[in-house]
């Protein structure tokens, strides 16, 4: 007899996925790799980066062949990655797992052009011609790993994670796949377009001074991103924190539509030049609450009033937020949070 | 979830088994202890059923009988027997590859247990001592892993790793493991693989002189395979005249001077010696995540543990459903896989010619049982490599698999949708709970035991409830082979 609870997940100990590579897999990794890679290592790491590429692609096609998979044609160093229906799959190829470590690049998790929803790792055996599918991670797990954790040690400009914190179980990325909307992973985007021209002229009411938190000061009724983790408000969440931005939170109190619960408004700032400011907007439930109250809406409005930017929560949002925007200093917008006819606005000035 | 059934049956070695090495054995005396003292403290938390169990083991004063202490033990010891099987299963898993050993072939070192014989420890805390019928205390002839296991765990402290993390930590540490694992883990690897797939991490356990020569030899060696793979050069080939003279420049730049190619030869293949050592490519800390403030590890958090509450489906509901539902997924993923590789083998340009062999060759597999090695010539194939990747019975395994999971998947959403629960659009946190309630179903009625079954070495026995319906299908799509 086998006892069941000491065996979960332990078929994929006895079960790997392996993908068999072929002669023309070869060659086509040894033409990505010579595209990219200029100094030898970097070209090694591009060459396996190509083969595990090739080898996820094949094992996707295999299982899901109605959907088309594109590659990521601009090949870079640091990963490469595919593409299928709106997912973007991200492969971290690796010799070996024996010391259960997975080395991932910072920036891949850092910038929004580089991000995926899910990062595989794949070990590629190359003298045994073959791939083996490891595990991966969707990115909204990651990021809550990352906000959870000290964050562990770099080395080489790479987080280095457990292989633990890794999905073991292959088919949940079938499943993610054909089952899940792309946009119930949501990544960061990335601002191409340049909202301060909308941000224009001056409301005659307080305004919160966002430049000025970047110097570390913070203006009333605003609380400091520790703060924001005391008992009061407990954010179950914690966001991670970096020299070169500034958090603030701001409890809304939106009475009686939320049964007098508390959301926080929480606003990220980043200097992206002398002269401009990237600026994220959150909102989030607090104390024991895990999700957001589904109808909240949330808008980005300009100076003129016009709304450039709106997200709602839908059920169970552990959070919503708007796309990151950019302004130069000294502009103004306005953020509102709503439920149903219930609105309070919060006014900045950048 | 907890299942306390793990602190009185044990995982021991087991010589009847047919298909795995191991058994789980009830210890009855263990039972009926644990039922004495927890008989209201069920749902205590592991933690304090298990430092309490603890606490009996190592009562030094007359207060508890020795038998009872020993009892105590021998409930923890059950305890860990379970992730020290997991931890040998995880070594198998790591080393992949073309690697010359199962993890059964691990059990001997480290599931040395034979659930039977009562054990205290000394005033020292150090020697296993036996207590014989007479409650006497004699040294035992063969210390027991587990109990050194149980010897070594910190019960006291708040922010120790759980004990089945370091009962994993433990077997990997395990001296006789780590030499068998030296032996004969990268005994498949020549020495030039092995440099060629030393990572960063490995480097740092070596001396400078030897992290530089591999470096080296990864920025020469690694540029000229990418051609050679390309030409269809499989196994790494020593390095040539060219290539070690070319190292011999870099490494002078370096200060390192090594006068001839031919000391050079030696000197990485004496590096490479050292990678032959299983401790080089185990990380040297739990990678558990570490906290400054305290100074300790911390247990990681686990990934959300949601129950099938959140489903709003009863569990009773759901079994039922899937209970019905399973033979049926079963079949049809078996049939539905079996013609997909079918209708691939036809198309490949390589594999045409195996097409219609396939369903024969699996019928050796599965009727005859014969292994690929003898089925490779039967089907005019060249070689076990050959035969392994045609018909790859784990891989076909492992399709099975998915398809019979997403037949159920789109089965339990079906039901839900019915019930007007669907939330659409679905959450991944939400489908991956769903998941892994079916896939642990699954795995347990149907796959565990068929992916044990194709593990286990000679002498096996394919009669799992997959391989019989492999067989029916087999049997009623055969035709005769003329030849």
């Amino acid at each position: 007899m086998v006892d069941s609870s000491s065996n979960s997940n332990s078929l994929r100990l006895l079960l790997s996925e392996v993908i068999c590579l072929e002669a023309e897999h070869f060659t086509q990794a040894k033409e990505i790799s010579e595209q990219v890679g200029t100094e030898v290592n970097l070209g090694w790491q591009t060459y396996l980066n190509a083969l595990g590429l090739l080898g996820l692609e094949e094992w996707l096609q295999d299982r899901i062949p109605t959907q088309a998979i594109h590659r990521d044609t601009n090949f870079r160093e640091t990963m490469c990655y595919l593409k299928m229906g709106e997912f973007k799959y991200g492969v971290i190829a690796t010799e070996h797992l024996l010391d259960e470590v997975v080395t991932v690049p910072k920036a891949v998790i850092d910038k929004p052009e580089l991000v995926a929803h899910f990062y595989v790792v794949l070990e590629v055996n190359e003298e045994q011609e073959q791939v083996i599918f490891r595990s991966f991670l969707r990115y909204d797990q990651l990021i809550n790993y990352l906000a959870k954790v000290n964050l562990p040690k770099l080395q080489d400009g790479c987080y280095q994670l457990p292989l633990s914190l890794f999905d073991a179980e292959p088919n949940h990325l079938l499943f993610y796949s054909c089952y899940l909307d792309a946009t119930t992973i949501s990544l960061p985007v990335a601002s191409t377009q340049d909202y301060s021209d909308n941000l224009l002229e001056q409301l005659p009411k307080t305004r919160t001074k966002l430049s000025q938190w970047l110097q570390g000061v913070l203006d009333t009724g605003w609380l400091s991103w520790e703060t924001l983790f005391t008992a009061e408000t407990s954010l179950a969440w914690s966001p991670r924190n970096s020299a070169e931005e500034a958090k603030g939170g701001k409890l809304i109190n939106l009475g009686i539509q939320l049964g007098g619960k508390k959301v926080v408004l929480l606003i990220t700032v980043n200097t992206e030049t002398s002269q401009k400011i990237k600026v994220g907007a959150q909102l989030y439930p607090t104390g024991e609450e895990k999700y957001l109250p589904p109808d909240l809406k949330l808008t980005l409005f300009s100076k003129a009033g016009k709304a450039l930017q709106e997200t709602q929560s839908r059920y169970q949002d552990n959070y919503i937020q708007l796309k990151p925007f950019k302004g130069e200093k000294g502009k103004h917008f306005s953020i509102e949070v709503c439920m149903h006819d219930v609105c309070v606005r919060e006014d900045f000035e950048l | 979830m907890k299942t306390l059934s793990r602190y009185w049956k044990i995982c021991r070695i087991s010589l009847n088994n047919e298909k795995t090495r191991y058994e789980y054995f009830l210890v009855s005396t263990a039972q009926k202890f644990f039922n004495q003292i927890f008989s209201s403290l069920c749902n205590s938390p592991e933690k304090d059923i298990q430092t309490t169990l603890n606490d009996y083991f190592n009562c030094n004063n007359s207060s508890v009988a020795k038998i009872d202490r020993s009892i105590a033990g021998l409930c923890l010891r059950c305890y860990v027997s379970y992730p020290i099987l997991k931890a040998c299963q995880k070594i198998d898993y790591l080393f992949a590859g073309a690697k010359q050993f199962t993890y059964e072939d691990l059990l001997p070192f480290v599931l040395n247990d034979d659930g039977k014989t009562l054990i205290v420890l000394d005033k020292n805390n150090k020697n296993q001592l036996m207590v014989t019928d007479k409650g006497q205390t004699i040294t035992a002839t063969y210390p027991f892993f587990t109990v050194d296991v149980v010897r070594t765990y910190q019960f006291d402290s708040r922010t120790s790793m759980s004990l089945d993390n370091w009962a994993y930590l433990q077997t990997k540490q395990n001296r006789e493991i780590k030499n068998f694992l030296s032996e004969f883990g990268f005994q498949h690897l020549s020495d030039w693989a092995l440099l060629n797939r030393a990572r960063l991490l490995q480097l740092e356990s070596l001396s400078t002189r030897s992290s530089h020569l591999i470096k080296v030899f990864h920025s020469v060696y690694r540029r000229d395979r990418v051609k050679q793979q390309h030409k269809g050069v499989r196994r790494c080939p020593d390095p040539n005249e060219a290539q070690l003279q070319e190292m011999l420049v870099y490494l002078q730049k370096q200060n390192i001077i090594i006068k001839t190619t031919v000391e050079l030869l030696k000197e990485l293949k004496q590096v490479a010696k050292q990678l032959r050592q299983y401790d080089i490519w185990s990380y040297r800390e739990p990678l558990e995540s570490y906290d400054l403030d305290t100074d300790s590890y911390t247990l990681r958090a686990d990934l959300p543990n949601n129950s099938l509450n959140e489903l709003d489906l009863e569990e009773r509901e759901v079994l039922e459903f899937l209970q019905t539902s399973l033979v049926l997924a079963l079949r049809e993923g078996i049939e539905q896989e079996i013609s997909n590789r079918i209708t691939k083998l036809a198309k490949s340009q390589k594999y045409a010619l195996f097409a219609q062999k396939f369903i024969f060759g699996l019928q050796l597999y599965y009727c005859q049982g014969m292994s690929l090695s003898k089925i490779a010539p039967q089907l005019g194939m060249t070689s076990w490599d050959q035969a392994r990747r045609i018909l790859n019975p784990g891989d076909l395994l492992s399709k099975v698999r998915t398809l019979t999971t997403q037949k159920l998947l789109d089965k339990i959403l079906d039901l839900m949708k019915s019930k007007g629960l669907t939330k659409v659009p679905l959450k991944p946190d939400y489908l991956k709970t769903l998941l892994k309630r079916i896939e642990a179903f699954v795995d347990e009625e149907i796959f565990q035991e068929a992916a044990a079954e194709i593990k286990a070495g000679k002498n096996r026995s394919l009669d799992s409830l997959y391989a019989q319906q492999l067989r029916i299908y087999s049997k009623q799509k055969a035709k005769p082979i003329k030849e």
